[in-house]
């Protein structure tokens, strides 16, 4: 993993708003792309988006080489694009859509759009609360990544990473149950 | 929730996280005290914690491909039975082919090809891979491209592994052998040299990338593969999250990202990294609680403990091939992953081989990032050997031929290179890690002389001669008198003259060792030897001569030779003023040591200007823990002692204690000394019971060092006695100067004053038990014996005389009290 090129006081180097504006915008129509019209025989990893979206990038701005910078984006655009869709979805069955089970996951083709919009809503609780915590649930939820590569693009130990998606984990289920 | 609750409640749960479930309630509850909204917090995430199964959130990377399944389907020929694993490149499957019919691994890559260039490419890449053979390698068997909706999705059919097992846990389970390990590893070696032979250059070796099938054989899977997984055109920057795990594997030019991994040393690191891992049992760096971002800072600061250090059945030569594999800059590392199997070979057939320790010079530079306090004693101590050799060459120059000492004397510069590397290697290699003190490196210096031989018995003889001073230093006295008269017998043994070069460095050594152990006799030999040796070298007014002065009147103001000592320190005061100047601690030292022969002398008003003078002068100019300053202080604190000024002296010694402790520690004879002298002063102040402690703890801490006999332990022995006496303790106390008797009698020179004290507190002990009879001709002895070396007015004399005077009174003999009235008093 390449580590952010530090700048002169040790902290990484301030991203471009603009140029960040641009990958993000990039990003999610790549997501959104993915998401339209997948059978359900399809993989939608976090991972096969982040290869897409690298492709595309790679060739657009050399400014690009902050990997770390670049996951946390894409878990972020991530999060985003699957929210509107469970958003949409949501809406197609109060108008009398098809009905699902809960057992295909987060994929997008998740039979109850709801689930992932009450994650979505306790996410959002955290978030006002504990903006790292949220960091690490968005990570690993819709980056798909693990401890280390979290720990990697947080710039912190393990050991915070896993008490902290602990801590996360707690507040999470306790909104979720108890909401 | 208030943010600050949060806060406070997500500390207190992760703190409880750390605890048995059992007990995290209670723990809780007390971490919150009496703070209902917290304690609500906590509990209600620790039973969260507890209860909840959130799929969504847990299982969020197998949510995330379960859409995804190949099971039932056929792809090219090959019948997909069931999921294996999912990796994070991929998906792997069971599948099985039906020409030849046979059972393999089909891996689908996450990733899909955009356009047909981007496919044709990675046949062609795939095809490079299934021309890799090698009976540690996987076999590529067949490679394309599927369709999946509007994607091409790459995959490959391998070798399936039979009953897998990761390298590192076949290790384990079959607790193989070092040299097993070192077999499998060559071949695995072996491998990744074949297919950088082909240029295949594998880019994620670990050992979850290198399974061991039933048989044993190993088989390295993923040959390649991690460069599909992203874009052919940023080699740079191909590293997204899923990389991330293999980290530990990861060379340090790639952790710090100037390499992209195209390299095949990245390659040979990570083959290091994983033979390390196997024969230590443990990564070489520990990552889980540096942010993972630091963890180049890691590599590139720390140097692993050896393997053999954590495994003691890992033979150095392991190290070596390990270091070798690992080195930090790549053109250190062995050339190829093949030069690593044949050196791993040569192990195996136990030939030397070519993996040797690193360079004195690496290690120091390496070694600098990590202890600079502790690098510089050991510099010291390195100077002091190279001093050591080229004060021994000098002496032999005078019986060896010039053109032997030319070709001796490279020679012994690669000796002297090796011992210094060898040393700071034992230092580290302490377990001890990073928290080496000079004790440490000059222990280390001292057993490798033990098992080292040396080409030229002359460096050894400097080796020792030098870490023999430096025991001095740190107060290990009977370590530096062993080192010290091995570095002697060593200059024996070669014919030369003893005290010619290195042996009058050794002499002078010994000189302060056996001052310091109190062998008063010894100590005068070895410093008018020194003294002799060095008028011999050097100029009449040199420091060299100088300091020797000094010293034997050090030595001499112990033994009560007064008259000599003052006249010694005064030239080496004279000396030290011209050549080094007032300020210099030398200057400072001498001086007091001329107040100490008056003193002595019983010159008291110019014994108390001397000490004045030097005392201001050490505080003008030398820092408050300075040794030769303390020393100063104890002196002159000790002249104020006996003169009766018992609570300005106390109030020195108190400093001069703290100070040695911190400094010197509190084992070091010098601290013991200072101890000493203050329960002295505690005991004139009537807190008898406190000095008694403090004396008993000091007599304990100087056995502790080997010292049992000898002025300062008499002395301190003396004070026991006295303080145990007038506590009321006649009979214990009689008992006591018996056995101190006997052992002042032996260790010190003949009518040595010290011995005359101890038989005037024997003879005190008799009076007090009105043993008059017994007493009597004790404290006459006495008497006799300090006036022989003492001065009649001397204290020590006049409380003989005291205690002559008591006699006489308590056995109602009163015409000889008189008379010894008489010989009292004349200075109180």
């Amino acid at each position: 993993m390449a580590t952010p090129a530090p700048s002169p006081d040790g902290n990484p180097p301030p991203p471009d708003p603009t140029f960040f504006a641009a990958v993000e915008r990039e990003l999610h129509a790549v997501a959104t792309n993915m998401m339209r019209g997948e059978r359900a025989d399809h993989t939608l990893q976090p991972t096969a988006l982040l290869h897409e979206a690298w492709l595309r990038l790679s060739g657009v701005d050399q400014r690009w080489n902050d990997s770390a910078h670049f996951v946390r984006t894409a878990a972020r655009t991530m999060r985003r694009v699957l929210v509107e869709h469970a958003r949409a979805r949501a809406a197609d069955k109060r108008g009398g859509g098809h009905r699902l089970t809960l057992s295909t996951g987060l994929s997008g083709q998740s039979d109850r759009p709801e689930d992932l919009l009450a994650v979505e809503e306790a996410l959002a609780q955290l978030e006002a609360l504990d903006p790292e915590l949220a960091r690490i649930v968005e990570l690993r939820v819709f980056g798909g990544l693990d401890h280390p590569t979290i720990a990697v693009a947080l710039d912190r130990s393990l050991r915070t990473v896993e008490r902290g998606w602990r801590s996360a984990r707690a507040f999470l289920a306790r909104a979720l149950g108890g909401a | 929730m208030q943010p600050e609750i949060w806060q406070r409640a997500r500390a207190v749960f992760e703190q409880a996280l750390d605890l048995p479930a059992a007990d995290r309630e209670a723990f809780a509850r007390e971490r919150c005290g009496a703070d209902p909204t917290l304690v609500t917090a906590v509990l209600d995430l620790l039973r969260a914690d507890a209860a909840a199964e959130l799929p969504l959130l847990d299982d969020a990377a197998k949510a995330w491909s379960s859409g995804h399944d190949l099971v039932g389907a056929t792809i090219a020929g090959f019948q997909v039975l069931r999921r294996i694993g999912e990796g994070g490149m991929g998906t792997v499957y069971e599948a099985r082919q039906q020409r030849p019919q046979r059972q393999v691994a089909l891996k689908t890559l996450g990733v899909h090809l955009a356009g047909e260039r981007a496919r044709a490419r990675f046949l062609d890449e795939a095809e490079i891979l299934a021309r890799l053979r090698h009976p540690a390698i996987a076999q590529v068997i067949d490679a394309g491209s599927t369709r999946f909706g509007e994607r091409d999705v790459p995959w490959f059919a391998m070798e399936l592994v039979e009953h897998p097992q990761s390298i590192d846990r076949f290790a384990r389970e079959q607790a193989l052998s070092v040299r097993a390990i070192a077999a499998l590893m060559q071949g695995v070696a072996d491998a990744v040299h074949h297919a950088h032979q082909r240029g295949v250059i594998h880019r994620d070796l670990k050992p979850a990338n290198v399974l061991v099938d039933g048989g044993g054989q190993p088989k390295i899977i993923d040959f390649g593969i991690a460069r599909f997984v992203v874009a052919a055109d940023r080699p740079a920057h191909t590293r997204t999250g899923e990389f991330v795990g293999t980290l530990a594997y990861m060379s340090p030019e790639r952790l710090e990202g100037s390499s992209d991994g195209a390299d095949t040393s990245g390659d040979v690191y990570s083959l290091g990294v994983m033979l390390y891992e196997l024969l230590a049992r443990q990564l070489p760096f520990a990552a889980g609680d540096v942010p993972a971002a630091r963890f180049v800072d890691l590599v590139r600061m720390l140097e692993p403990a050896p393997p053999s250090r954590l495994c003691p059945a890992v033979p150095t030569e392991l190290d070596w091939v390990v270091g070798k594999a690992m080195a930090r800059e790549p053109q250190r590392r062995y050339a190829s992953a093949g030069e690593l199997a044949q050196d791993l070979g040569r192990f195996l057939q136990r030939e030397p081989v070519h993996a040797g320790p690193p360079s004195a010079t690496y290690r120091l530079r390496r070694l600098a990032w990590r202890h600079r306090l502790v690098l510089g004693a050991a510099v010291v101590l390195f100077v002091a050997v190279a001093v050591g050799f080229v004060i021994a060459t000098l002496g032999w120059q005078r019986v060896a031929a010039a053109e032997r000492l030319a070709s001796r004397r490279a020679d012994t510069l690669v000796e002297v290179n090796q011992f210094q590397e060898r040393i700071l290697r034992g230092a580290y290699g302490s377990e001890k890690g990073t928290d080496v003190r000079l004790a440490d490196v000059v222990d280390a210096a001292a057993r490798d002389l033990d098992h080292a031989t040396f080409a030229d018995p002359l460096v050894e003889a400097g080796a020792r001669n030098a870490i023999g001073a430096s025991y001095i230093g740190i107060g290990r006295l009977a370590d530096a008198e062993r080192q010290l008269l091995r570095a002697r017998e060593l200059l024996r043994l070669l014919g030369g003259d003893p005290h010619a070069g290195v042996g009058i460095s050794i002499s002078g050594n010994l000189g302060v060792c056996y001052s310091a152990l109190g062998k008063l006799d010894l100590a005068e030999r070895e410093e008018r030897q020194a003294l002799t040796d060095r008028l011999a070298a050097f100029p009449v007014d040199s420091r060299e001569v100088a300091t020797a002065q000094n010293n034997l009147a050090v030595g001499l103001i112990k033994r009560g030779a007064f008259a000599e000592a003052f006249e010694l320190a005064s030239t080496a005061h004279a000396t030290f003023t011209r050549r080094c100047g007032e300020g210099s601690e030398h200057t400072i030292t001498a001086c007091a040591t001329m107040a100490g022969g008056l003193a002595g002398l019983n010159r008291l008003a110019e014994a108390r200007v001397g000490y004045a003078e030097a005392m201001a002068s050490a505080e003008r100019h030398l820092h408050a823990d300075h040794p030769a300053r303390l020393a100063v202080l104890v002196s002159f604190s000790t002249f104020l002692f006996e003169r009766g000024e018992i609570d300005a002296a106390v109030q020195r010694f108190e400093q001069v204690v703290a100070a040695r402790e911190r400094v010197l520690g509190p084992h070091h004879a010098q601290t013991l000394n200072a101890l000493s002298n203050l329960a002295s002063g505690q005991a004139r102040s009537g807190k008898l019971a406190e000095a008694e402690a403090t004396l008993r703890r000091a007599v304990a801490a100087y056995e502790a060092l080997g010292i049992a006999d000898g002025y300062d332990w008499v002395k301190t022995g003396q004070s026991l006695n006295a303080v145990v006496r007038r506590q009321g303790r006649a009979a214990e106390a009689e008992t006591m100067a018996r056995a101190l008797l006997a052992i002042a009698r032996r260790s010190l020179p003949d009518g040595h004053w010290l011995i005359g004290i101890v038989g005037k507190e024997l003879g005190g002990c008799l009076c007090d038990l009105r043993r008059f009879d017994e007493a009597e001709p004790m404290l006459l002895q006495a008497h006799d014996q300090l006036t022989r070396t003492l001065h009649a007015d001397d204290y020590r004399v006049q409380r003989t005389v005291q205690e002559l005077v008591d006699l006489y009174v308590a056995w109602q003999r009163p015409g000889e009290a008189a008379i010894w009235t008489k010989k009292l008093g004349k200075t109180q």
